[in-house]
């Protein structure tokens, strides 16, 4: 099982790492999307594998699986989600400003009058 | 019950909400509340900078559990050093923003403040987790401030640097895993002991996490080949947030130091993680740099290389690991830091008297502000390292403390060099800004006199001043610094505070 | 020979006249040129009676010493010094400049109101000072980079001229660059002495000459002195500095900046020298210098040009007598530091006022001036004769010296020859370059059609220059009484060892130098007779104006700078990526192989065919992802599918909250892409290159093959770890049985805190971000089976209406339980914010926009006031932040709960997450009706 998990945290990482070299700004997302599985999956397993022993306190029960590592992945697919939100309006935002979804924004070049405008003053 | 080390993380915090609550109030009522915030902020960095100059940081276990159960905070001499750097770049880039910078886009204000929740918290904890989670904090907000006002050139640096940042976060998780994985906790003093029993079939792990725990505070520090995001995200930052941004690659060097300080310098296992490379990479950044400088095409990008420059030159003092360069490097960074945030405000004044031209480096000879001219003379003349100004003072303390080390030819030969090389590129930048007239002068049209507004001079000369103030109180600085680096080179005093009896925690074995 | 002196607190304060009187002229600018002329030299004239009553102590061979510590750990302290040698130099600063400033009001015109030309020039004056005075050495490099940083300013001071600029970012770079190299050379001195006291460091000079770092200093402090002293070949900035308004040329290449190097020379002296490399290095060096600026100096037409290349010249000979290191040559080279200072300063005012008049500096115009301005000429007449060497005059008496130093000196053996000839061919080339002064400006027929007419200067303008022409005559002829005790005691400064024997006297009989002086003058003569076939060959050797070449030379650094850079940052994210995972790769795999290798002793987990199953499908779903891509609907799916599978496996190993939690974020995440994939271009296209796919590829599999490794090992390995405490504390310590749920909200609280801002901040950052955001409606198939035209269906709005309260329910139902079970506020806000989205997409975005609050930061921020504030509560129980306090309460139909503080805290939580999802989600759905609108 442990050879599984691991083979399979391998397998989302090199995915997600593939998908993050891409050129268009969706690809990136869904590779850092892939990545962020394969890290949770890691942090995860950093507790080591457990079968029905959740860290639910019971009178009757005795064997508990590690619960740091839950916290913390708990806590990193919540930031993971934000992060996810706030880069896939970033997108967005390039697609309107450069008319197309490269990575690097290149296509509509002449964004320099919109830079260079007399800043607003009080 | 003292709450001083969690008051630089809750003033800006509890400021934060008041300012979501307020919604869309009016941007002068934003702008008290903020100020309030960040005036109550540099009284408890002050206040906290006076209590932790002690041999034993204080410490604050947060929800009353004790490490390394709990998550704590722990005021060090050189965490409450930064913090108050942090918080005097804060005043002076809200006095900035607030002429105007702060209307052209949402919520300004409240994301203002919790970029200093997380930059504060990255400086204050002890907890790597936590660390992981203040350094989210800080990079969404540099994001969306990053991201303030509008331009393709935002989105695009936006883009990249999120992107990076977000690989790295990444990079982070896993070696939180690793670590967790190996030592079976997160509290730093707690791993810098565990460091010291891990056994053999640990070791590969264990270094592992380390690398790859230092690969991200690197990334974040920006030495080379790690180090192209930095000029064009502080290139294309509104010029208040790239003020701001000084201090970010400083979170870097100061999350190195802490750990490498505290916990990895001691372990045998960590030996040669960053000592047997760094250097170079520290002196290769430096020279990149300096080749950024050279090629420039506007004022704003080349103080951006110069953040840069300025952050080599830092990460000399993790891989040379003594006492002495570490006191002259605290200096350096808390000089480069105010000097780097005003020279981006500069860059925005003369940029605003220029027009439509900007700060790009095109012959217009429109600059005939004195003000402007002297600020720029001085600022440049720090950046680059003259005395008699800080950059000096800091430059030389590094020279100096560095002349024991086997590297020594070679730091001060690139050091002088691009000293040098930024002296060449500073003048003729300001050559060409101020001094030089187009042949057809008649041609372009002159813009209208700019009027700035006393909150953006008197940000831009206070910080100014200040960095004359680093001059002038060099030695009740440097002597801080001197201690500081002391309790950093003695972790058994932050190791002792933070875990009294770290024989009897008890540990269980798994799986 | 050092004594303490009761008054050294003089020599700091002299200093800080000079640096606090800096700003003095601008601030009287505003009362007239006058005023800031008197400003400036009253400071001068202040900082001289403040230093006056020290002379006597240095004149009697004290040493006076003031210090201050200031950063001792680093070596650098304010302490000073004033000695034979520093009192000689501060009066030719002092001294000299108040003449200059008296000139400069003169000189320069009258719609400048010279503030900040005196600014300057004090703060020149300063720094000058500073470097005289300066007993610790590291304050000393501190001044002399000050000298060229003002300098630079000075001799820009016409910023709008093209040459100003040039030269004087020339005169910057060469001698900043000399700056630090004597900065280098001062720490390497200190570092083997242990003191950057000169006092220390001048007793360690046997030490310092035995130490292998000598030579390294030597060459470091050497390039210092040479660059500062125009020495060749860094001689080319000082005559393009003449650009600089004259008053400037006079007081920097006359008295003060140029001789900053020779004096760093006098001050290493006893430092540094009496070794073969300080012998043959520096004479060589004075010796080209000397007649090779002589040599240029003889081909200018312009007569400034001319005065600076014979500025190098002389100074070349001090430098060269320097090197001879003789006492005597010393003692000449001392005088001749006085004298040159006297008859150059002089010289220059006289060229301003020349040029001043005429308009003109070409010698091929300015003629026959003589009957024009007669004591103008004869003055600078005497002065050139000075510069000459004719007896008499205070030149000649150091050149005499020279000579004779020339011809005793053994220090070359053999080729002892060469010196006396090479001294005489100087000589020669420097009468032949002051006659031509002489004859072309003040004789040699009529001008040639000059832009003005000149005539005598007013009064004031030329008193400086009489004063100077003066002097000139004083230690010409009653040398003993005029400079003797103050060059006994400067010489005497230098050595730090007896004087040797000499006498100051005009004739010193019939003897080889005075021969030499004579050949010197008849063959300079005739040299100037033959000038018109001299100017013709050398108007033949090609010439390379050393303004274009500094200039190309920055181009080319520049242009250089810029293509390497563009190798190296070619600006694209793709290359920035695959740096950094080839960084961490390459890192992270030394730092792993060079650690010690694994035992694995854990037993494993048997599979099963269930997991079997489900890592086949989520490896499909990855591989699918990937090579799928180019279809983003279909990745998305595939994306979700892994997702699911990951939930799975959490809860196959014991961890249903993450499950919970990975499930209601899949469906959020899932909503989120669609809608941006709405606006997104449909498919990806193929544009990667072969290569740079395989490199992907390779990159990828190298750390997916890495990490299965990595995870593999770390799975099979034992650890010990603390988390025992959570599972025994959760229950007492944290009132809940779900020990995870206990963890994110009491034990590590803080961290749930900072997530919770991490995603109310990611709402802010979607709501900045999408402000006036204008997208097209895209037309393509996918999106419209997405997006019908009727985008809410009737039996979708009859379906959802409904489930909403018991979408609610269950979301309450989660919240509560989930202190004890598995739950909690976060999933509770995403099935709230899912239920209410779901609904909206029902109705319709606008539909929604009638119900939902208008305004979603205030919610976000009062959830994170509540997540805090309870945390704020336990300062009132005098407890540190976010403690927590529990107790049982009786809910009808949940049960009994264990209510603790926290689940404030975890309303906080919900609050936040269902104003964060219901943000991003709705903001993204406006795009969708400004893009319809537009």
């Amino acid at each position: 099982m442990e050879a599984i998990l691991a083979i399979a945290i391998g397998l989302l990482f090199g995915c997600g790492v593939y998908l993050m070299l891409r050129a268009r700004t969706f690809p990136v997302i869904i590779g850092l999307t892939l990545m962020s599985y394969a890290v949770n999956l890691f942090l995860f397993a950093s507790g080591r594998l457990m079968v029905n022993a959740p860290p639910i306190i019971s009178a009757d029960v005795a064997r508990y699986t590690d619960p740091i590592p839950q916290a913390l992945v708990l806590t990193a697919i919540v930031i993971g989600f934000g992060m996810t939100a706030y880069i896939v309006t970033l997108a967005l935002r390039g697609l309107s400003e450069s008319g197309d979804d490269h990575v690097d924004m290149l296509e509509k070049s002449t964004d320099q009058a919109s830079n260079q405008l007399p800043k607003r003053n009080l | 019950m003292n709450h001083s080390p969690i008051l630089p993380i809750l003033v800006p915090f509890i400021a934060s909400i008041v300012l979501l609550i307020m919604g869309a109030c009016k941007l002068s009522w934003q702008r008290v509340v903020a100020a309030v915030a960040v005036i109550l902020l540099l009284a408890v960095s002050v206040n906290l900078l006076l209590l932790t100059d002690q041999p034993a940081p204080l410490v604050y276990a947060l929800g009353d559990w004790q490490a390394p159960f709990g998550i704590v905070l722990v005021a060090d001499r050189l965490a409450a050093l930064v913090v108050l750097t942090t918080a005097v770049l804060s005043a002076a880039v809200l006095l900035y923003a607030s002429a105007g910078f702060d209307g052209k886009g949402r919520h300004f204000h409240a994301v203002f403040q919790l970029q200093l929740v997380g930059i504060n918290g990255a400086f204050l904890t002890g907890d790597v987790f936590n660390l992981f989670v203040f350094f989210e904090v800080m990079l969404l907000a540099s994001y969306i401030l990053l991201a303030h006002g509008s331009g393709l050139n935002k989105s695009r640096a936006g883009f990249a640097y999120v992107t990076l940042n977000l690989a790295g976060s990444a990079v982070f998780l896993v070696a939180l895993g690793l670590i967790y994985g190996t030592l079976g906790t997160l509290n730093l003093a707690d791993i810098a002991m565990q460091l010291k029993t891990v056994s053999a079939t640990e070791a590969s792990l264990v270094r592992l996490s380390g690398a790859l725990l230092m690969a991200v505070f690197l990334l974040k520090a920006a030495v080379l080949p790690l180090s192209f995001w930095l000029p064009h995200a502080y290139s294309a930052a509104g010029a208040p947030v790239a003020a701001l941004f000084a201090i970010m690659t400083k979170v870097g060097i100061v999350a190195i130091l802490h750990v490498q300080m505290i916990a990895f310098s001691a372990a045998p296992v960590m030996h040669g993680l960053l000592d047997s490379w760094l250097t170079v990479a520290a002196l290769a950044t430096m020279v990149f740099a300096a080749i950024g400088l050279l090629s420039a095409k506007s004022l704003q990008s080349l103080v951006a290389w110069l953040i840069l420059g300025s952050a080599g030159l830092l990460l000399i003092v993790p891989s040379l690991n003594n006492e002495l360069v570490t006191a002259a490097g605290l200096y350096y960074l808390v000089q480069s830091a105010v000097v780097g945030a005003a020279f981006f405000m500069m860059t925005d004044l003369i940029s605003n008297a220029r027009g439509h031209v900007g700060d790009a480096f095109i012959i217009t000879g429109w600059v005939s502000d004195n003000e402007l001219k002297l600020g720029y003379f001085m600022l440049a003349a720090t950046a680059a390292g003259l005395p008699p100004f800080s950059g000096f003072v800091g430059k030389l303390m590094l020279l100096f403390a560095v002349k024991e080390s086997v590297m020594m030819p070679a730091i001060w030969t690139i050091i002088l060099v691009v000293s040098l090389i930024t002296t060449v590129a500073l003048a003729k930048a300001g050559s060409r800004l101020f001094w030089e007239i187009p042949n057809d002068v008649a041609s372009a049209p002159r813009p209208v006199p700019f009027q700035h507004s006393i909150f953006q001079y008197s940000a831009t000369f206070g910080l100014i001043a200040v960095s004359l103030l680093l001059v002038i109180f060099a030695q009740p600085l440097s002597d801080f610094t001197l201690r500081a680096a002391e309790q950093l080179h003695a972790p058994e005093h932050y190791i002792k505070a933070v875990i009294p009896d770290h024989a009897n925690i008890q540990r269980g074995v798994r799986p | 020979m050092i004594e303490s002196v009761s008054l050294p607190i003089l020599l700091p304060l002299a200093l800080f006249i000079a640096v606090s009187g800096v700003s003095l002229p601008l601030m009287v600018e505003r009362y007239g040129r006058k005023a800031a002329a008197i400003a400036a030299g009253a400071v001068m004239a202040l900082c001289l009676a403040s230093l006056a009553p020290l002379f006597s102590s240095a004149i009697s061979g004290q040493t006076v010493i003031a210090h201050f510590d200031w950063l001792p750990s680093f070596g650098l302290n304010l302490s000073f010094r004033l000695d034979g040698l520093g009192m000689l130099f501060s009066i030719l600063i002092l001294g000299i400049g108040i003449l200059v400033v008296l000139y400069a009001h003169y000189y320069l015109p009258e719609d400048d109101k010279l503030g900040r030309f005196y600014a300057l020039l004090l703060l020149f004056m300063s720094a000058m000072l500073g470097v005289v005075l300066s007993e610790n050495l590291l304050m000393m490099v501190v001044f002399w980079e000050v000298t060229s940083l003002s300098s630079f300013l000075l001799i820009a001071y016409k910023s709008a001229s093209h040459e100003s600029r040039i030269a004087a970012r020339m005169a910057l770079v060469v001698t900043g660059a000399g700056g630090l190299a004597f900065l280098a050379g001062v720490l390497l001195l200190g570092h083997v002495v242990g003191s950057y006291e000169l006092t220390d460091v001048i007793a360690a000079a046997t030490q310092i000459k035995a130490d292998p770092l000598y030579p390294t200093i030597l060459t470091l402090v050497l390039l210092g002195a040479f660059t500062k002293s125009a020495q060749f070949p860094f001689h080319f900035w000082l005559p393009n500095a003449m650009v600089a308004p004259t008053p400037v040329s006079a007081y920097l290449h006359s008295a003060t900046m140029v001789k900053a190097g020779v004096f760093l020379l006098a001050r290493f002296y006893p430092v540094l020298s009496g070794t073969d490399a300080w012998l043959f290095s520096v004479s060589a060096v004075g010796g080209i210098t000397l007649v090779y600026g002589a040599y240029l100096a003889m081909y200018r037409n312009d007569f400034k040009g001319l005065l600076a290349y014979s500025t190098i010249s002389h100074l070349g000979l001090t430098t060269l007598l320097f090197g001879l290191s003789t006492p005597m040559s010393v003692v000449a080279a001392v005088f001749h530091i006085i004298n040159h200072a006297i008859f150059k300063a002089s010289l220059f005012m006289a060229a301003g006022i020349i040029d001043h008049e005429c308009g003109s500096r070409d010698m091929r115009r300015v003629n026959g001036l003589f009957k024009m301005m007669p004591i103008t000429a004869t003055l600078a007449m005497l002065a050139a004769g000075s510069m000459a060497g004719v007896p008499l005059l205070n030149g000649f008496l150091s050149k005499e010296m020279f000579f004779t130093e020339s011809i005793v000196f053994q220090g070359f053996g053999n080729s002892h020859w060469i010196l006396p000839i090479f001294a005489t061919i100087a000589g020669v080339l420097a009468v032949a370059y002051s006659v031509r002064f002489i004859h072309d400006v003040f004789f040699n027929g009529e001008p040639v059609d000059l832009p003005r007419q000149p005539h005598e200067p007013p009064r004031w303008m030329r008193v400086p220059v009489e004063v100077l022409v003066v002097l000139c005559l004083l230690v010409g002829i009653f040398p003993a009484w005029s400079v003797g005790a103050l060059l006994a005691s400067a010489t005497g400064a230098t050595l730090q060892s007896p004087l040797p024997v000499y006498d100051l006297k005009i004739w010193h009989g019939f003897n080889l130098a005075f021969l030499m002086s004579l050949i010197a003058l008849a063959g300079g003569v005739g040299l100037y007779m033959m000038r018109s076939t001299l100017m013709r060959w050398n108007d033949q050797l090609p010439t390379i104006s050393s303004r274009t070449f500094f200039e190309r030379a920055y181009q080319n650094l520049a242009a250089y700078a810029e293509k390497i850079l563009l190798i190296m940052d070619n600006g694209s994210l793709q290359r920035y990526m695959a740096v950094f995972f080839l960084f961490v790769f390459i890192y992270g795999a030394w730092a792993f192989i060079s650690g010690d290798s694994m035992v694995n002793a854990v037993s494993l987990l048997p599979l099963d065919i269930a997991s079997g199953i489900a890592f086949f499908a989520l490896a499909l779903g990855a591989l699918g992802a990937v090579f799928m891509h180019h279809r983003r609907l279909l990745s998305i799916v595939l994306v979700g599918i892994v997702g699911l599978v990951v939930a799975l496996i959490f809860v196959r190993f014991s961890a249903p909250d993450l499950a919970l939690t990975q499930l209601s974020v899949e469906v959020v995440t899932t909503v989120l892409m669609l809608l941006a994939l709405h606006y997104l271009p449909q498919s990806t296209p193929k544009e990667s290159s072969k290569t740079r796919v395989s490199r992907d590829v390779l990159l990828a599999l190298g750390i997916g093959l890495g990490m299965a490794f990595v995870s593999f090992e770390l799975l099979t390995s034992s650890f010990s770890t603390i988390s025992d405490f959570y599972l025994q504390q959760s229950v007492p310590g944290g009132g809940g049985s779900n020990v995870v749920n206990v963890i994110l909200v009491d034990f590590r609280g803080f961290d749930t805190l900072g997530e919770i801002t991490v995603l109310a901040m990611a709402a802010l950052g979607t709501h900045a971000l999408l402000n006036q955001l204008h997208l097209m409606q895209p037309m393509s198939d996918i999106a419209g089976q997405l997006w019908a035209e009727d985008a809410h269906p009737l039996f979708l709005k009859m379906l959802m209406r409904p489930l909403l309260p018991l979408a609610l329910a269950v979301a309450v139902y989660i919240f509560l339980r989930g202190h004890n079970l598995p739950g909690g506020g976060f999933v509770a806000g995403l099935v709230t914010g899912v239920a209410l989205i779901l609904q909206s997409l029902a109705g319709g975005f606008a539909f929604a926009e009638d119900r939902l609050p208008k305004s979603y930061p205030p919610i976000l921020g009062l959830g994170l006031a509540m997540a805090a504030g309870v945390g704020l509560i336990s300062w009132f129980f005098v407890r540190p932040f976010l403690t927590s306090a529990h107790g049982h309460i009786e809910i009808p139909l949940v049960g009994d709960i264990e209510l603790a503080s926290v689940i404030i805290f975890d309303l906080g939580v919900y609050l936040v997450v269902v104003a964060t999802v219901l943000l991003i989600l709705t903001e993204l759905g406006r795009i969708n009706m400004k893009g319809a609108r537009v």
